[in-house]
């Protein structure tokens, strides 16, 4: 903001406009040329406001005033029958329309608008005395200081004329990129240490001068001794842009992942050989999730599809902000009730339970015999004024049992907000809620990946709190 | 090696001097010499822990002075090594493997160390090698045990250029994300600066959104840090808010700015304007900022930028405290002008016509003072030939417009009598 104090400059050409408009709205007044000078005097005044809102209401006004000198014209002809009187009106009808589309939406000039309505409508000599006086009592801002356009930002401008226009878009588009024929956007599950294939289209809309290579390569935030991933070469295609490339490489995952560890993720940038005046931009589908576990490998609980449901329920539970220690610790849980799950199923293991408390016992018993849990099982901890069926390492685990009717998973959400208030009260985001659906079977009995589920419970305190149970 | 063997706060000085500014020049023959700049950062680091120098002598507060100087100048030393070594290291694969080799080598103890090598390691990502090749070591950085090492990587995460973060697996945001959570402020606030202007995907935008809400919250309970707490809810309103949220959240958020010092809001003005404006809140909030004197001594262009962005009636309804702050301002010279424009532009004529007055009177009578109580007659006769149109007192305008002439004519009077000792050497041009 400037604060050279332009008023002096200004200000007589305002209180010239205000007398000139006085003496013209007289009836017998013939002053409409001394009006046209001073809206000029204003006009010239106005700029020196530089972008100030004062300059455009100066504008706005001078306008209006020479608006208002054609109407004066209009009666001076009229009542001095003057040829052609009536062109005056048109012209000043004419002209304020224009003068409403340009300032109808300024907001600093609200005033004159309302003001300087009743020129739309103005059908006799008599009201152009009261237009007259109408716009010389019109109250203007006073403007003091010039808001001049900075030196450098003048500068800058006349620069920037003179830059050539920016070169065309330079972009690489990924149009298809598969693995071992699968679209990239999956997460794979690739066998470590066995080549796989890597297929990828491209498109790319130009090709930078003086450059002859373009490279596509792997950014990963894994150490580069644990994968072979293809770069991916181009040479400079003959013809006119775009270009569509193809071409196959090969993945190759040097170190297995255990079941805990995210998926390896691969972000395929582009560059080419030399610095290109303007940054690539790289678009389309162009990530590698790659899972290095494999549950046909080292199964988790001895059902693949189970093993495959808790992997969902694993990467629902990182996106959920679980701490990766809880996730891990309620992952061993689920791996033991998975195995359980799988076997009550098969060989009808809980035949001769009548209540919970033989479920809670056998389900004890089941998680006390996991050599990765063991000792470290307790029983009854409370939590949150309740006391738990179970824990393990804080992850509260409760056991319901049902033998009513049959129920499905969704019938299970019931059970769920004591889980969630005992996980809460003992700071976790996270809790595992069992239930045994006991129940005589009429129909077949659910598949097993319906019966594991994971569910989000948004808490009140904590908005990102949201524990999948 | 002469900054490991000196205790000479001359000494230091001159070498901090001599690799601060990392020359062109100095680049290809420190990538030969990269151990031993990198070596020679590491004995420093001993030496800031050990806190070697001249003795402390009891009762000499100057001699503890002279060994706290000396230990920052030692940082301040090892800093300008560590950017010299990562700058020389950048766009070379042998160099980069060797500051990669010398980072993952760090004992834990020395923290800060490491920390200031994986932020400046921002300089090794520029180049698709150097990215491949340093991107773990920074990853690994965000779950370090070191608070310092976690902020650091998300402090060279935030540096990288839109193209590099752009080409960075969704991996690394979903760290950053989670990094919003951390308990520690240090780490917290950094991961916060290095999510500014990435574009996430939506599940982690849904998160981080969640995130910052928390620490809205919570920087809003505790009070500790109102600079972060209002960036924060900036960048909320600005990229997280909801449709829904827009209807009832920024009367909740203002309420919290409203609790704010004065001198926090303005940093945010620009924004503040941009979100709120429309909102009557932020109108009473920012008259209570423009009341807050201390405010205006430095940003008063600022403060009046935010003010003009104002709708009129807002500026209409606080009239009353801005005529009494513009009546009022006895620091600034230019604080009661710009007010006068911004009450005429506001329909408040009378308010500046008071304020004009009073800016006029405040002035003494003398002949030392006469030039500027002429120019502020000015204001005073402006003032009031508006405020006349717009109270109907025409007949008024007549003398006004008389006065506004005769006071030119004294300007012009004085300014011819005064010339010559106002400006005794006239071909010597002015500092304005």
């Amino acid at each position: 903001m400037s604060d050279v104090d332009v008023l002096s400059r200004t200000y007589p050409a305002r209180i010239s406009a205000v007398e000139a408009l006085r003496v013209a709205s007289k009836p017998r007044s013939s002053h409409a040329d001394s009006v046209r000078r001073m809206a000029d005097a204003l006009d010239e005044a106005g700029p020196l406001y530089g972008r100030a809102s004062t300059a455009a209401v100066f504008a706005a006004f001078a306008e209006l005033m020479r608006i208002a000198a054609m109407l004066v014209d209009w009666r001076e002809f009229t009542l001095t029958a003057g040829a052609d009187a009536q062109r005056f009106l048109v012209g000043a009808r004419e002209r304020y329309k224009l003068w409403c589309t340009e300032y109808a939406n300024m907001t600093a000039v609200s005033g004159l608008l309302a003001a300087s309505t009743p020129i739309a409508g103005v059908t006799s000599i008599d009201e152009v005395e009261q237009i007259c006086e109408t716009l010389a009592r019109q109250p203007l801002p006073v403007g003091i200081f010039a808001d001049e356009i900075p030196s450098y930002w003048r500068d800058r401008s006349k620069e920037e004329e003179r830059e050539p226009p920016e070169p065309a878009e330079l972009a690489v588009a990924f149009i298809r990129f598969r693995a071992d024929g699968a679209p990239a956007d999956e997460v794979h599950f690739l066998m470590p240490n066995v080549l796989h294939d890597l297929d990828v289209d491209i498109r790319v809309s130009r090709w930078p001068e003086g450059a002859s290579v373009l490279r596509l390569y792997p950014v990963s935030i894994e150490p580069r001794s644990s994968y072979e991933l293809s770069t991916f070469e181009f040479q400079r295609p003959p013809g006119d842009p775009p270009y569509h490339l193809s071409q196959k490489g090969r993945a190759l995952l040097k170190v297995p992942q255990a079941v805990h560890a995210s998926p390896y993720e691969f972000r395929y940038s582009a560059a080419f050989d030399i610095e290109a005046a303007q940054p690539v931009i790289v678009v389309g589908q162009r990530n590698l999730r790659i899972e290095g576990y494999d549950p046909a490998l080292a199964p988790m609980t001895g059902y693949r599809e189970i093993d495959e449901k808790l992997m969902r329920i694993r990467d629902q539970l990182r996106k959920s902000l679980v701490a990766p220690e809880d996730v891990k610790n309620t992952l061993l849980v689920l791996q033991c009730l998975g195995n359980l799950a799988g076997r009550a199923l098969q060989d009808s293991l809980f035949k001769g339970a009548t209540a919970e408390k033989d479920f809670q016992a056998q389900g004890r018993d089941e998680l006390r015999r996991s050599p990765t849990i063991g000792e470290e099982l307790e029983e009854h901890p409370a939590s949150s004024g309740g006391i738990t069926d179970l824990s393990f390492r804080r992850i509260r685990i409760e056991l319901k049992y049902d033998d009513k009717a049959p129920f499905e998973i969704k019938d299970c959400v019931r059970f769920l907000g004591q889980t969630a208030m005992y996980a809460t009260g003992s700071g976790k985001r996270v809790g595992v809620l069992c239930v045994l659906d006991n129940s005589a079977k009429p129909n077949d009995p659910s598949p097993l990946p319906m019966a594991s589920s994971s569910y989000n419970i948004p808490c009140k305190q904590d908005r990102s709190w949201s524990p999948p149970c | 090696m002469a900054a490991n063997r000196t205790n000479s706060y001359d000494v230091l000085q001159e070498l901090h001097g001599a690799f601060s500014y990392v020359a062109e020049e100095l680049v290809t023959p420190a990538r030969e010499e990269l151990a031993n700049i990198l070596g020679a950062a590491l004995m420093l680091s001993d030496k800031i822990a050990a806190s070697e120098g001249s003795p402390i002598i009891e009762n000499d507060p100057v001699s503890a002075m002279e060994r706290g100087n000396i230990r920052s100048q030692r940082d301040n030393l090892q800093n300008a090594l560590v950017n010299w070594a990562a700058e020389a290291a950048a766009g070379d694969p042998r160099a980069t493997a060797q500051y990669l080799d010398v980072l993952a080598s760090i004992r834990e103890e020395h923290a800060v160390l490491r920390a200031r090598l994986t932020q400046e390691a921002y300089r090794l990502m520029r180049t698709p090698e150097g990215l491949i090749a340093t991107l773990p070591s920074i990853y690994g950085a965000l779950f370090g045990t070191s608070v310092r090492v976690r902020a650091a990587a998300a402090a060279a995460i935030g540096k990288l250029d839109h193209k590099t973060k752009d080409d960075l697996p969704r991996l690394v945001y979903e760290a950053l994300v989670a990094q919003l959570t951390d308990s520690y402020v240090m780490v917290h606030q950094s991961a916060f600066e290095a999510l500014e202007r990435i574009e996430l995907p939506d599940t982690l935008e849904q998160d981080a959104h969640g995130a910052v809400m928390t620490l809205i919250l919570s920087y809003h309970q505790s009070r500790k840090d109102e600079r972060f707490l209002l960036k924060c809810i900036c960048r909320y309103t600005d990229r997280f808010a909801s449709e829904s949220e827009k209807a009832w959240l920024p009367d909740l958020l203002l309420e919290m700015v409203d609790k704010l010092k004065a001198d926090v809001i303005v940093e945010e003005h620009r924004r503040l304007s941009r979100q709120f404006r429309h909102k009557a809140r932020f109108a009473d909030i920012w008259v209570r900022v423009l009341e807050e004197a201390r405010a205006l001594s430095y940003r008063e262009d600022d403060l009046i930028e935010t003010l003009n962005s104002l709708p009129e009636q807002e500026i209409y309804r606080h009239r009353a405290r801005l005529e009494k702050l513009g009546s009022e301002s006895e620091g600034s010279g230019t604080l009661p002008r710009r007010l006068i424009e911004t009450l005429t532009r506001s329909g408040a004529w009378s308010e500046a016509a008071n304020i004009a007055e009073r800016f006029h009177s405040q002035i003494p009578d003398t002949v030392e003072m006469r030039a500027r109580k002429l120019h502020a007659n000015r204001y005073r006769l402006a003032t009031r030939y508006e405020a006349a149109i717009a109270a109907g007192r025409m007949e008024e305008l007549g003398e006004l417009a008389h006065a506004w002439k005769r006071n030119e004519d004294d300007i012009e009077a004085d300014r011819v009598t005064h010339e010559r000792r106002r400006r005794p050497f006239p071909n010597i041009p002015g500092t304005h």
